[in-house]
């Protein structure tokens, strides 16, 4: 009975996945995939977002959220919870707060994000997603980032 | 008739003088041969008991040499943790090395990282910042790397201490060996990540360090301690960085408000020293 309540929590064949979404600024997709060994199947159980050296947010709601900001871009509402909008030399830029400092995010780069957002959604069933997400606490996180080889410094 | 009752009488005084007369001299035999026993006697006991002073004089010398020489030192077991509990047997009692100034600041260095959960930053780990959504919704700021565990590392800086005491059997004394291993436990002591000190200068965090640990020494002593004054740092450096890189990683989360308690309240329950017999 304990065994079944600790796998529900902390499964063990999960990992993370990045899908890399701009290059030059290291802003990254993570995708928690669960692998089903007895049916051969995987799911996905969560979706971060990561500028840099800071996952922005860690649930799916949040990265829809993000996302959708992303995608309407100056057609946005003033009162956006992670960008903002700012005018330099004439174009229209997207401000992304983070803990140390902050980055723009361009139109194209906008456009990039949400083209391959879409496309890591292909031949993936997201029902066990929506029904039954993974909720981290910062200790399962940081062991899935361990086990997973993002707290190394080189070679990632 | 009367003559020969007076007969009778002076015969009967006679016969009771001649008796107590001789009954006297026997009296006076007896009593000499009993005081001449009685000497013998003593004679005999002397010598037996000198004899028996030579004897026990020789077993008490016999069991002097088997005796167990007992000295006043903390014990091993008030240790928790083995690998501190194992680099104390090492140093202390394999080695002998209980001079003072030494002994008892090596002791209360091990106790403070005995008692607390220190860790030094890996040099390969990165540092990642998570926003994490409590059950309330609001976001809480962690921070993610790897870690290593300062009695580990510790345990390894005495193995190479002893690596060193080793190759140098004939050159180094043990005073000298002692001026590398107590400046190299202050060196990894100031790495580490969460030690109560808000000041982040490690300079002034080796200052502080060694006000609390050695504050009952004079300051020549304290000024020698100082890993930068000493003359072999680079060895300091070396033993430092070798330790380092052979102690394991492990995952880790910070919270912002995630201190250790204070070093002198930890140092304030500090166990009593007890007679220990060192085969």
């Amino acid at each position: 009975m304990n065994d079944q309540i600790i796998l529900k929590t902390v499964p063990e064949n999960v990992e993370l996945k990045p899908i890399i979404l701009v290059n030059a600024k290291k802003i990254v997709l993570f995708r928690a995939k669960e692998l089903d060994l007895a049916n051969n199947k995987t799911y996905v159980r969560s979706l971060l977002f990561m500028v840099g050296n800071e996952l922005i947010t860690t649930n799916y709601p949040d990265t829809k959220l993000l996302f959708a900001e992303i995608k309407l871009f100056e057609k946005g509402n003033k009162q956006n919870s992670f960008t903002t909008l700012e005018k330099y030399d004439g174009s229209i830029n997207l401000k992304l707060k983070l803990t140390k400092g902050h980055i723009y995010i361009t139109k194209a780069e906008a456009l990039t994000i949400s083209e391959i957002y879409n496309e890591s959604k292909y031949g993936v069933s997201l029902q066990r997603l929506l029904e039954s997400e993974l909720k981290f606490s910062p200790e399962l996180l940081t062991q899935l980032l361990y086990k997973s080889g993002f707290l190394n410094k080189i070679g990632r | 008739m009367e003559y020969i009752f007076y007969i009778l009488f002076l015969v009967f005084l006679l016969f009771a003088a001649k008796k107590f007369l001789f009954a006297s001299d026997k009296n006076k035999e007896i009593l000499e041969k009993e005081i001449m026993s009685k000497t013998l006697k003593e004679d005999l006991k002397t010598q037996e008991m000198i004899e028996d002073e030579i004897k026990k004089e020789v077993e008490v010398f016999y069991q002097l040499n088997v005796e167990n020489i007992k000295l006043n030192l903390y014990p091993v077991s008030t240790f928790r943790n083995y690998q501190i509990r194992d680099s104390y047997q090492k140093i202390a009692l394999d080695n002998y090395w209980i001079n003072e100034p030494f002994y008892s600041r090596f002791t209360k260095i091990l106790y403070y990282i005995d008692a607390q959960d220190l860790w030094i930053k890996s040099p390969k780990s990165e540092e990642i910042i998570l926003n994490i959504r409590d059950q309330n919704g609001e976001i809480i700021k962690t921070n993610s790397l790897k870690v290593l565990d300062l009695k580990e590392v510790l345990y390894n800086i005495v193995v190479e201490v002893l690596k060193i005491k080793k190759q140098t059997r004939n050159f180094l004394s043990k005073e000298n060996i002692q001026d590398i291993l107590l400046p190299s436990l202050i060196h990894t002591l100031s790495k580490c990540g969460n030690l109560d000190v808000e000041i982040t200068d490690e300079n002034e965090i080796i200052n502080i360090l060694i006000e609390i640990f050695f504050s009952d020494f004079s300051e020549e002593f304290k000024v020698a301690i100082v890993p930068r004054n000493n003359l072999n740092f680079e060895v300091i450096v070396q033993i430092f960085e070798r330790s380092i890189g052979r102690a394991r990683e492990y995952p880790n989360t910070i919270y912002s408000k995630d201190t250790s308690e204070k070093i002198v309240k930890k140092l304030q329950s500090f166990p009593k020293k007890q007679l220990i017999c060192i085969e």
